[in-house]
C-alpha cells in the first residue's frame, strides 16, 4: 500500500510517538462518537492531519482502494435489511437508520484508514526503531513492528522486479482471465520462495549481529521529545478521555 | 518475431531523455550500436547505466528521443514482445526462478517464444548446470541460481543480450563460464551488452565501452584503447584491469588487456582459462 514518504512537515518533524498517538485518538474518537455528522466530522479532522503534513493526496487513493468495496457492502447491506421507516428509490424500498447506520460505520473505516496512513507516510521506521530503543522497548518487538510497517513497501519493490524479469523472459500479463490466471504462477511463486529465503537470511543476520542478546540496547540519535510534542500527545489524551466521558454520561451524538 | 534466433540486431539509443520524479537520469543520450557488438557501459552508481539498458527493453518509456533495436521501433512494443529480440539479465535474476527444476525453469522463456529445447540443453551445459539440472533451483546456493536465471535468457537465444552486473557474487568458476558463454554469443553475432562494475571482465568481453556520468556519455572508445590508457581512466573515476596494469608496469609489447593475451606476451606461460 503505501510506506515512509520523505518531507518536512511538523508531523515529519515530530517525535514519532506524536503521529501514532494522533492516529490512535482519532481511532477512539471514531468510536467514542456515533451519529452519522460526528463521525464525519472526525473523517474531516483525520483529512485534515494528513494534509497538515503534505500527504493527503498520497493517502487518499489507498484510503478510497480499501474503503469502498465495504462501504457499497455496508450501504446495500444495511439499507435494504434495516428497519423503519423507509424511503423509496424507485422500487427500492431504503432503510432511513440502516442508512445512517452504514453513514456510522462507513465514517469510522474512513478515518481510521486516513489517520494510520498518514502515521505510516510521516513515521520513519529508523526513527521509530531509534524512539523505542531509547524508551527501553525490547529488540524484537520494534523488529516485529518495524518489520510489519515496511513489510508492503518492500513486497511491492520485489513484486515490480518479478513482473519486469518474467515480463522479459516472453510473459504476457495481459490477454483473457485464463491467461492472467496462468500468468500468476511465475509471479507468485517467486515473490514467495524469495520472500521466505530473505527471512532465513535476515534471521541469521539478526543473531550475527546480536539480535537476540539481553540487556537495554543503545539508541544512537534518538529522536528529541519536545515539549510541544508531550503537550500535543497530553492534548490528543484529554480529548479522548472528554468524548468517552461525554459519551458514557449519556449526553454523546 | 521476425528474426532467426542468434542472429544479431543493431541497437541505437537516439537523443534519448529520462527522468525519475523529475530527476534527469539521461540526458540526450544517443549510441549506434552496430549488431554482432560487446558493449560495455561503465560509471559510477546513478549514472544512469540500468535506466540506459531498461529501456532497451521497454521496461522504461523515454520522455523524449527514440530507441529502436533492429527495424524495431521499441516504443511499439511490450516487453514480451521484445523478449523475442532481447534477452534481459537482471542484477538480482535469482528472484525470479519460479518453477519446480532448474531444467524446466530454463526452457520457460525458450516455451514463451515457442523455441524448442536446442537452446535450453547448450545454455545449461555452457553454464556448467547440466549436473543439477532436475534439482529444485533454491536448492541451490545463490550464485548458481544466478546462473540458471543466465542459462533462462541465453536458452531464448536472443539477438540482442543485456546483462546487468553478471558477475556479482559468482566464484572464478563461475565467472568464466559466464566469459566464455559470451565469447560465444559475440562470435554467433549476438549483440551484447553489459553493465558493470568489474573492469577485469569487461576486459574480457567488450570490444566497446561507454562511459556514462550524470545521464551524459563522457567516453565511447574501443576497450582495448580505453582499459590500457590509465591515464584516460584515471579523469573518470576508473583503474586499469589487473592484466593491463600488468601488461603496462612491464611494457608488454600490444598493451595486452585480458589476461590470456598479457600470459602470451609475457611468453612461455600457460594460460589455463576460458575459451572462446
Amino acid at each position: 500500500m503505501i510506506g515512509y514518504v520523505p518531507g518536512a512537515s511538523a508531523l515529519h518533524r515530530a517525535h514519532p510517538y506524536t503521529p501514532l498517538a494522533i492516529a490512535t485518538g482519532l481511532l477512539l474518537m471514531a468510536f467514542a462518537v456515533s451519529a452519522p455528522g460526528a463521525v464525519w466530522v472526525v473523517v474531516a479532522a483525520a483529512a485534515l492531519f494528513a494534509a497538515s503534513a503534505g500527504v493527503l493526496g498520497t493517502v487518499l487513493r489507498p484510503a478510497a482502494i480499501l474503503a469502498l468495496p465495504t462501504w457499497v457492502l455496508l450501504t446495500i447491506l444495511h439499507g435494504l435489511l434495516g428497519g423503519a421507516p423507509h424511503v423509496m428509490l424507485g422500487p427500492v424500498a431504503f432503510s432511513v437508520p440502516g442508512g445512517e447506520r452504514a453513514l456510522v460505520f462507513g465514517g469510522r473505516l474512513a478515518a481510521i484508514l486516513l489517520a494510520f496512513l498518514t502515521a505510516l507516510a510521516t513515521v520513519s521506521p529508523a526513527r521509530l526503531v531509534e524512539a523505542m530503543t531509547a524508551r527501553g522497548v525490547p529488540f524484537g518487538r520494534v523488529y516485529l513492528l518495524v518489520s510489519t510497517l515496511t513489510v508492503v513497501p518492500r513486497l511491492r519493490a520485489r513484486v515490480r522486479q518479478i513482473v519486469d524479469a518474467q515480463q522479459c523472459r516472453g510473459l504476457r500479463l495481459g490477454g483473457s482471465p485464463l491467461a492472467r490466471l496462468r500468468a500468476l504462477g511465475p509471479l507468485v511463486v517467486p515473490l514467495v520462495l524469495s520472500a521466505l529465503a530473505e527471512v532465513d537470511e535476515q534471521a541469521l543476520a539478526l543473531d550475527v549481529r546480536g539480535g537476540t542478546a539481553r540487556g537495554r540496547r543503545t539508541a544512537l540519535e534518538p529522536p528529541e521529545d519536545s515539549r510541544a510534542d508531550r503537550a500535543v500527545r497530553l492534548a490528543v489524551l484529554v480529548a479522548v478521555v472528554a468524548a468517552y466521558a461525554w459519551k458514557f454520561l449519556g449526553a454523546g451524538g | 518475431m521476425s528474426a532467426a534466433p542468434g542472429r544479431g540486431h543493431a541497437v541505437r539509443w537516439e537523443a534519448v531523455r529520462f527522468a525519475y520524479d523529475g530527476v534527469e537520469a539521461l540526458r540526450g543520450v544517443s549510441l549506434d550500436v552496430p549488431a554482432g557488438t560487446t558493449l560495455a557501459i561503465l560509471g559510477p552508481n546513478g549514472a544512469g547505466k540500468t535506466t540506459l539498458t531498461r529501456l532497451l527493453i521497454g521496461l522504461l518509456r523515454p520522455r523524449a528521443g527514440r530507441v529502436s533495436v533492429g527495424d524495431w521501433d521499441v516504443a511499439a512494443k511490450r516487453p514480451d514482445e521484445l523478449a523475442a529480440r532481447v534477452g534481459y539479465v537482471f542484477q538480482h535474476a535469482d528472484q525470479q526462478l519460479f518453477e519446480r527444476t532448474v531444467r524446466r525453469d530454463v526452457a520457460f522463456g525458450p516455451q514463451r517464444l515457442g523455441l524448442g529445447d536446442g537452446g535450453v540443453e547448450r545454455a545449461l551445459g555452457e553454464l556448467g548446470l547440466l549436473g543439477g539440472a532436475e534439482s529444485h533451483p533454491y536448492d541451490l546456493p545463490a550464485p548458481a541460481r544466478k546462473l540458471v536465471a543466465l542459462a533462462g535468457v541465453l536458452a531464448m537465444e536472443p539477438g540482442v543480450l543485456v546483462l546487468d552486473e553478471p558477475t556479482a557474487g559468482l566464484d572464478r568458476a563461475g565467472r568464466d563460464r559466464v566469459i566464455a558463454a559470451l565469447r560465444r554469443r559475440s562470435v554467433d553475432g549476438v549483440t551484447v551488452v553489459v553493465v558493470s562494475h568489474d573492469l577485469a571482465f569487461v576486459a574480457e568481453v567488450a570490444e566497446r565501452i561507454v562511459v556514462l556520468r550524470e545521464g551524459v556519455v563522457v567516453a565511447d572508445a574501443p576497450a582495448g584503447r580505453l582499459l590500457g590508457d590509465a591515464a584516460a581512466l584515471a579523469p573518470l573515476g576508473l583503474e586499469p584491469p589487473p592484466a593491463a596494469a600488468v601488461g603496462a608496469a612491464l611494457g608488454l609489447p600490444g598493451a595486452p588487456i585480458r589476461v590470456e593475451d598479457c600470459a602470451a606476451a609475457l611468453g612461455g606461460v600457460r594460460w589455463r582459462g576460458t575459451g572462446a
